[in-house]
């Protein structure tokens, strides 16, 4: 409501301006411009000090039934018209307020010119009127446009902060949940184990007997693997020791284990066309596949998964394939929340995550998406940049 | 003398693991000691060692692009990494890399040393790949009267009997081809005590064929479970379909 009431009042102004336009360069074409100052003098003194009669005083409707007056108001009414429809093509005036207004105020510009000045009206008037109205049309476009963007830009940024805010928030949210399970494990299974390994020692100063020492030997191997086990979950070693395919691979592996389909995994890259992905970006692309992967698992009922990595153009693409029961269109469209914190984490690094159903409309594909050609081109740039600088500074030494 | 190489980043780790060889496998052994990968591979370069123990996870170069450089210029050192993963991924990725000719194993650190001394043992002296069932997944045994067969060789048997050639058993089972061979002959060897090598010498030529003539005596013996043989089968074809893409067609 509040920006309506805006822009009306914001173009009663520029309707002004354009009939101010017409009119000036009407009154200008007229006179012959060098002669105007003293000829408007003249006729300011005829006007005021010894005004003469109108050449016809009598039946105003008759004065305007006169050849010129008829070219003068048709004319002033076409272009009035005109460039009304210029305004109101930018403006939400109402047609017919902004078009008689233009009409009304080209006429009584007119009829006192005529009245005081006795001025005929004249064709290079017209010409002049449709220039400065266009003049002024386009002028009052571009800065209507301008600042339309402006306000457009405005809400968009607006917004978009909005959901920034949001998505912060959602994944801080993740991020502590996942902390606090993290802290359970440690709690539940480490940290017990371990208070069982310490009584254990208890037991065994007392009586030493091998039987004891085995059972202590093997909680802490237990222990070892639970640790092993959160530090995986924390930072994966197959993804930092082997590759983000193997990463993938593997936890196809144990997905498979748990869920009992079959798995088909193929590279179609070569590890060092990974390599200008950083490790943070390769975590994140890993942790989007696991997830993808969880949830096969949880929900697919698949007999068959397949994961795939290929280079498309300049992207590296990666497909989890399976021939579950397929998921839903409205959670794709964002009624899950797991879907969407995963859009999220792939927009934190430029990757796009997209899901649909699989050939034949049986199970899901999961494709997700990073650009590595311009990775390759900023870190090419970067390393001339090093190498001009390094070039520099010996030559310099 | 047997020049041995340690690489890993833990003096105490090395120091044990020295200590275990010259006490329980080798006595006669030259050691020399290297902190990380990247000195691993200069002290290769002088040293020549016939055999590494090779940590994975090290700081400046990792174990595995220290044996990539390593076997890329000498393709039949015997490697054994010696690591803390678990993961299947480490024994898969290795295999992809071990040249056919040398003999790899992966042990992990935390198990016994027991453990470690078979698989020192069974490298460095019967050239025999060793790579810890806890990490491969190790075909389960078939109920057998016969305990003369190590698993491994068990496996090898079975992969023989699903007619597996020297290389796809490699591939299979994360090891180099002349693994595979060392292990056919030690099956054959436990199998036939040398009467074949007799036969051939007096006979002057190669009278049975050895693959056919192990499964044979795998069968005699019990030691193959017929009924089993269409899950091995089976298994074989998911290998097969996740190793090559190839999916076979439909039986009609």
């Amino acid at each position: 409501m509040s920006s309506a009431s805006f822009v009306r009042t914001q173009n009663a102004v520029p309707l002004f301006l354009a009939a101010f336009a017409i009119a000036t360069t009407g009154l200008l074409a007229v006179h012959q411009i060098p002669a105007i100052d003293r000829d408007i003098f003249e006729r300011l003194v005829v006007a005021f000090g010894e005004p003469e009669p109108p050449a016809l005083t009598g039946n105003i409707v008759l004065e305007w039934m006169s050849v010129g007056g008829m070219l003068n108001a048709g004319g002033f009414a076409v272009i009035g018209s005109g460039i009304a429809y210029i305004v109101l093509k930018l403006t939400g005036i109402p047609r017919v307020v902004a078009s008689t207004s233009l009409f009304v105020l080209s006429l009584m510009y007119q009829w006192l010119l005529w009245h005081f000045f006795q001025l005929e009206p004249h064709p290079v008037g017209f010409i002049a009127a449709i220039i400065g109205g266009a003049t002024a049309g386009i002028i009052l476009r571009l800065r209507e446009d301008r600042r339309r963007e402006v306000e457009s830009h405005y809400y968009e940024l607006k917004l978009k902060n909005k959901e920034l805010m949001e998505t912060r928030l959602d994944l801080l949210k993740q991020d502590e949940m996942e902390r606090r399970i993290l802290a359970a494990d440690l709690h539940d299974q480490v940290l017990n184990d371990l208070k069982q390994v310490a009584h254990r020692f208890e037991k065994y100063s007392t009586e030493p007997d091998p039987e004891n020492a085995e059972q202590i030997r093997s909680l802490t191997n237990q222990v070892m693997n639970e640790i092993r086990e959160v530090m995986d979950s924390l930072s994966p070693s197959v993804l930092e020791h082997l590759g983000l395919g193997a990463a993938i691979d593997d936890c196809l592996r144990r997905g498979s284990e748990r869920a009992g389909f079959r798995v088909r995994f193929k590279s179609k890259i070569d590890n060092s066309d990974l390599d200008c992905l950083s490790m943070v970006e390769k975590g994140l692309l890993y942790r989007l596949c696991q997830e993808t992967i969880t949830n096969t698992c949880k929900h697919a009922g698949a007999s068959t998964v397949k994961a795939t990595l290929e280079r498309e153009e300049d992207n590296l693409l990666i497909k989890i394939i399976d021939d579950g029961k397929g998921i839903d269109p409205a959670k794709i469209r964002g009624d899950s929340r797991g879907l969407k914190y995963m859009r999220y984490r792939a927009d934190l690094i430029g990757a796009t995550i997209g899901w649909k159903p699989g050939e034949s409309n049986k199970g899901t594909t999961v494709e997700i998406r990073i650009n590595l050609g311009d990775r390759i081109a900023a870190q090419a740039a970067q390393a001339t940049q090093l190498a001009v600088q390094s070039a520099v500074t010996t030559t310099e030494q | 003398m047997l020049k041995l190489l340690v690489v890993d980043d833990l003096p105490a780790l090395r120091q044990h693991i020295i200590n275990l060889v010259k006490e329980k496998v080798v006595k006669d052994v030259e050691v020399q000691e290297a902190p990380n990968g990247a000195e691993g591979l200069k002290l290769f370069k002088s040293f020549r060692p016939d055999m590494i123990i090779m940590d994975i996870v090290m700081p400046e170069m990792s174990g595995i692009k220290a044996a990539q450089a390593i076997w890329a210029e000498h393709p039949r050192t015997k490697i054994l990494f010696w690591s803390q993963f678990h993961r299947e991924a480490y024994v898969r990725e290795l295999g992809k890399i071990v040249p056919d000719d040398a003999i790899h194993g992966y042990a992990l650190k935390g198990e016994s040393d027991e453990k470690l001394i078979y698989a020192l043992t069974s490298i460095m002296l019967h050239d025999n790949p060793y790579i810890d069932p806890q990490v491969r997944g190790v075909q389960t045994r078939l109920q057998s009267k016969d305990n003369s067969l190590s698993d491994v060789e068990y496996e090898t048997l079975l992969d023989i009997t699903l007619g597996l050639t020297d290389k796809a058993i490699a591939s299979r089972r994360h090891i180099s081809v002349r693994g595979v061979q060392n292990r056919l002959s030690m099956l054959s060897a436990k199998l036939f005590r040398g009467e074949d090598i007799y036969l051939k010498e007096s006979a002057g030529m190669e009278v049975y064929n050895p693959r056919t003539r192990i499964v044979l005596e795998g069968l005699k013996r019990g030691l193959i479970d017929t009924d089993k043989i269409p899950e091995l089968d089976t298994e074989l074809d998911e290998w097969i379909a996740d190793e090559f893409d190839y999916e076979k067609s439909p039986a009609r």
